[in-house]
């Protein structure tokens, strides 16, 4: 329980996980945690015309993928936290599912806080998927925010 | 003869000083937790008492005086339906007995007839400035479901912040008779 030495936070630019990004600066202010910021990408597929790309294509496709998450993990963290976030924050930039990559990470973490639903998806078919895995599989305390 | 120079500042650690007092906006108004008495909402019920805000304890109860089967037998620490007022009572005495001795705070507390997951959201209101807790498991968390049917309704039906405590999760999950 609280006071956490490491919170975790998922941000994927929507406004609940702006929220939860929030409450992870709010929570490390008060207790001198360290904050650990992922953002999760996925490579772009192939084309659809050709449905193959050469290696160097989807290397690029996949490092302007990963580009694009950190620019906005920054841009976020900027906006929220401030310039000069008055917490340590680690930023963290993976490719792959972000349920699963935050239930991983959350091994070594002592609290993960995600928004109440992400980006994108049809409303009703994947909203809020994201946290509620995350409720149901993360190894420490999750919070939900909104 | 020691010379001790500071470092540069490039060669400082990346732990970046506690700037100007930054305005905490998460205060609480008050934390909402249900307790049907059982060891693991017990465990909720520290996590809730945790978080500096006037606590609220629910415990929602069926008020058919028994079950209507006898319940399946649930392992120790697991949730429990609770049947009648008399039973709710009885959970939240248990699970505010400890925390009054501890420390003198604010403590409320009510029993309501109904779904538990439904009592937790009407104790909450529309005050997103509120948090409720939760734990992971609890009733209603079907064989190889990891989430109980009470904090995945919390979570997708709460106006405010949702903390959700891992009471037993897939590694204490009790296998199935297939498994």
């Amino acid at each position: 329980m609280a006071p956490w030495k490491r919170i975790l936070v998922g941000v994927d630019g929507s406004p609940a996980s702006r929220k939860a990004l929030e409450w992870a600066g709010d929570e490390a202010v008060r207790h001198g945690s360290e904050i650990v910021a992922l953002t999760a990408y996925l490579a772009p597929p192939p084309p659809p015309s050709t449905g193959t790309i050469s290696v160097h294509e989807a290397q690029s496709a996949s490092e302007a993928a990963s580009k694009a998450a950190q620019q906005l993990l920054m841009e976020t963290v900027k906006d929220v936290l401030g310039e000069d976030p008055p917490v340590l924050v680690q930023p963290r930039i993976k490719e792959g599912n972000a349920a699963k990559l935050l239930i991983d990470l959350s091994e070594e973490a002592d609290v993960v806080v995600v928004g109440s639903r992400g980006r994108g998806g049809f409303v009703g078919l994947l909203l809020g998927s994201v946290s509620q895995n995350v409720a149901a599989h993360a190894k420490c305390t999750v919070v939900v925010a909104r | 003869m020691l010379f001790v120079s500071p470092p540069k500042e490039t060669e400082e650690s990346e732990i970046m000083p506690l700037g100007a007092p930054r305005r905490i906006d998460n205060v609480y108004n008050r934390v909402v937790v249900g307790s049907d008495g059982t060891p693991n909402s017990l465990k909720t019920v520290g996590h809730a008492a945790g978080v500096d805000a006037d606590l609220f304890v629910v415990s929602a109860y069926n008020p058919q005086a028994t079950p209507e089967q006898p319940s399946s037998t649930a392992a120790a620490g697991e949730h429990q339906e609770l049947y009648g007022e008399e039973a709710a009572r009885e959970a939240i005495r248990v699970s505010i007995k400890e925390l009054k001795k501890e420390r003198a705070r604010n403590i409320d507390h009510r029993v309501v007839a109904g779904s538990p997951a439904k009592a937790l959201l009407e104790v909450a209101g529309s005050d997103p400035t509120n948090l409720i807790v939760v734990g992971n498991r609890g009733l209603g968390a079907a064989e190889g479901e990891a989430l109980g049917s009470v904090p995945r309704e919390v979570v997708k039906n709460a106006v405010c912040n949702v903390m959700v405590v891992q009471t037993g999760g897939d590694e204490i999950q009790t296998p199935g008779p297939g498994g």
